[in-house]
């Protein structure tokens, strides 16, 4: 039997190694998501439902575009976080979690995960702003800003939630109650930013449109400080 | 670096202190045997050689071509097979895109997948139907044709025979010799008693 | 060297009180606040916010020491300070919620600084939940210090970064540098509370660890003894 072969121990076959892996990781996820259907279904059907109620009760009012604002955010929020804790907590409760720990690098685990999240969020970005958007329609809309704001505010929210669904997946019970009490102070400072830059991408006082730019440089570095603190801390989390 | 080596090595589950002060080597070729009562400890032995589990104490060495690698994250620095209870497949993938997916984990490529399926006694027919149709004795068949994938130096099942069939049981015996005929270590943990009297150039019993 | 911890101990709570005391007798009412008496408030308040940020960073420190080493103790003693630096920061919420309502009318007007101090908290009691949900200790300590480090990253930004970024806010800015109208012995019974409380931090910190410690030490002698009935046999076969 040929021994092992040491792998080659360089940064830059270790990275694409890393990255390689990472993708296999998310491509497993997006196959057993099809055959499963699971997380995209109940998360659409949340934001759905969320989006048809609100509209349905607040219709007749006519909102500031703080409300309008906050309002779509906290839909957001809700709806992704019915599915984002799926990626780990699936892992562990079908028992494959320590198989994946045998035979992935750690980070590539993180890397794969946040992927799939991203997806999950992109997702549920595209079926809930539209819908809302029809049903309370804002004053005014900027779509450049807007689309930044749900694009940054989404990294920052699939970065931060990745890393928490991690934490919490080996708990012995009650996993989605603790996802949410861990994860939700985590998001708020991103929550708060990016209903800000919303509220400058509704409507059309100036000094909301300066403070949605300065806004994104936040949500920017948000995503960017936990997706690296993510992936430095991730080692201990996953490995015992 | 050839050997494996455990140096004394101690594990607890909370304050329940399950061994202590184990030490042992094994030469390339070396087959142990573990064997103790239900909930001595041999699962957790198992998943610490195996680098899943980090001991309370002590340190395992594993044999390399690089030198020896102590047990911080063995997984990434050299492939280690393992098959346990705690050790599943995705259900919803086939057994060729379980066997693919980790293979590629490892950073292998073109695994012979087919072959591998068929020499552990799976039917390639059926090695594209999704692994939830499979019975238990089938996926333990699976799970250890998955611990080969990279070819690993060390091999580490815990009770392999325990869902499968005659044939199945003779297969795993093959397996194990053949892994140990070419230089390689074998650790396995069983609670049957033939098992423990045939097998094995070294043994280690936890607790009394 | 013993003798003088000793000493230290026993001046401290006459050191504790006359801070105290004189923070209601001592000091002269602030001039040019709404509520000139109720403002003196404020030389307990911002000893509360130094010595909570104080007792986080111990806590992060023992957290990077737990993953580094892995010695339960380490862990112990993060829990430990992390309870302070809580009880520290909800009594800086609140001391700031009374000032509030005597300067402002209101306890709670969601400022941005209020916000941000209750995101704080938020975080802060989430670090119980997480461990509360573990079963195994050493997953505990693990996951715990985990947390510390990725949360606490928040604590910099919430506390500095967020309610200096906008003068939209009702917090006094620089207050503890120099703020015109207030009388110079505030900064003397000010810094007073910053070491009397420091000093009570740590002699209860260093309580809490040892309590902490011996718990332990007693839990592993008790599964120690359990361990000896359990002996490992290692056998040479010759084939």
């Amino acid at each position: 039997m040929k021994p092992n072969a040491g792998v080659q121990k360089s940064f830059g076959s270790d990275l694409k190694h890393g990255l390689h892996s990472a993708g296999l990781i998310f491509k497993k996820d997006l196959q057993v998501e099809f055959r499963t259907r699971y997380a995209l279904g109940s998360v659409s059907l949340f934001s759905l439902t969320t989006v048809v109620a609100v509209s349905g009760a607040l219709s007749s009012q006519n909102l500031h575009s703080d409300v309008k604002a906050a309002l779509l955010w906290v839909v957001l929020l809700f709806a992704a976080m019915s599915g984002l804790a799926r990626v780990f907590v699936r892992e562990v409760e079908s028992g494959t979690s320590d198989a994946l720990k045998l035979y992935a690098p750690a980070a590539s685990v993180y890397a794969g995960k946040l992927l799939f999240n991203l997806a999950l969020v992109a997702a549920v970005e595209l079926i809930t702003v539209p819908l809302y958007l029809i049903v309370l329609p804002p004053q005014v809309i900027h779509p450049g800003l807007l689309i930044a704001v749900l694009a940054l505010g989404g990294l920052g929210l699939s970065s931060a939630a990745t890393f928490v669904a991690a934490l919490i997946a080996q708990a012995k019970s009650g996993k989605s109650a603790l996802f949410f009490t861990v994860a939700f102070p985590v998001l708020m400072p991103l929550l708060l930013v990016a209903v800000k830059s919303t509220v400058g991408a509704f409507d059309l006082v100036p000094t909301h449109e300066s403070q949605a730019v300065s806004g994104m440089y936040v949500l920017a570095c948000y995503s960017v400080v936990t997706t690296t603190a993510a992936l430095l801390l991730f080692e201990y989390v996953w490995r015992d | 670096m050839d050997v494996l080596e455990a140096d004394d090595i101690a594990m607890a589950y909370g304050p329940r202190v399950l061994f202590r002060n184990v030490s042992f080597t094994l030469t390339p070729g070396d087959f142990l045997i573990v064997t103790g009562r239900n909930g001595a400890g041999k699962s957790s032995l198992l998943k610490i050689l195996a680098g899943l589990s980090r001991p309370i104490a002590g340190v395992v060495r594993y044999p390399s071509d690089a030198g020896a690698i102590t047990n911080a994250n063995p997984a990434n620095e050299l492939p280690i097979g393992y098959c346990g209870p705690d050790i599943n497949i995705y259900d919803e993938l086939s057994a060729a895109e379980n066997l693919t997916f980790f293979s590629g984990l490892r950073g292998l490529a073109n695994v012979p997948v087919r072959d591998l399926i068929s020499q552990f006694g799976l039917d390639p027919k059926r090695s594209s139907e999704p692994v939830s149709s499979y019975s238990t004795g089938m996926r333990q068949r699976l799970k250890h044709a998955l611990s080969l994938v990279g070819s690993p130096r060390v091999l580490i099942w815990d009770e392999p025979t325990a869902t499968l069939d005659s044939n199945g049981r003779k297969l795993a015996e093959d397996v194990i010799s053949s892994h140990t005929s070419k230089g390689g270590i074998f650790i396995v943990a069983t609670n049957v008693d033939d098992e423990a009297e045939r097998w094995g150039t070294k043994k280690l019993r936890i607790g009394p | 060297m013993y003798g003088v911890i000793k000493l230290l101990k026993l001046l401290l709570l006459p050191f504790v009180s006359a801070t105290i005391v004189g923070g209601f007798l001592w000091l002269p009412p602030a001039l040019n606040f709404r509520s000139p008496d109720l403002a003196r408030i404020v030389v307990f308040h911002v000893p509360c916010s130094i010595v909570a940020m104080i007792a986080s960073a111990v806590a992060t420190w023992h957290a990077i020491r737990y993953l580094w080493k892995r010695s339960l103790i380490d862990d112990i003693k993060a829990q430990g300070s992390f309870t302070f630096a809580l009880l520290l920061w909800v009594l800086t919420t609140v001391t700031g919620a009374v000032f509030a309502r005597s300067q402002w009318g209101a306890y709670w007007s969601w400022d941005i600084k209020q916000a941000a101090i209750l995101i704080l908290l938020m975080i802060f009691a989430a670090y119980f939940a997480l461990r509360a949900a573990m079963d195994d200790e050493r997953k505990r300590a693990t996951l715990g210090s985990v947390y510390i480090l990725f949360a606490l990253i928040a604590v910099p930004y919430l506390t500095l970064a967020l309610p200096n970024s906008t003068n939209d806010t009702l917090h006094p800015k620089g207050t503890l540098t120099t703020k015109e109208g207030l009388d110079p012995r505030y900064a003397i019974v000010l810094w007073a509370g910053v070491v009397a409380l420091t000093a009570v931090y740590a002699w209860a910190a260093s309580l809490s660890g040892s309590i902490g410690a011996l718990e332990f030490a007693r839990r592993q002698r008790m599964g120690s003894i359990m361990a000896q009935s359990s002996t490992v046999t290692i056998v040479e076969k010759v084939h």
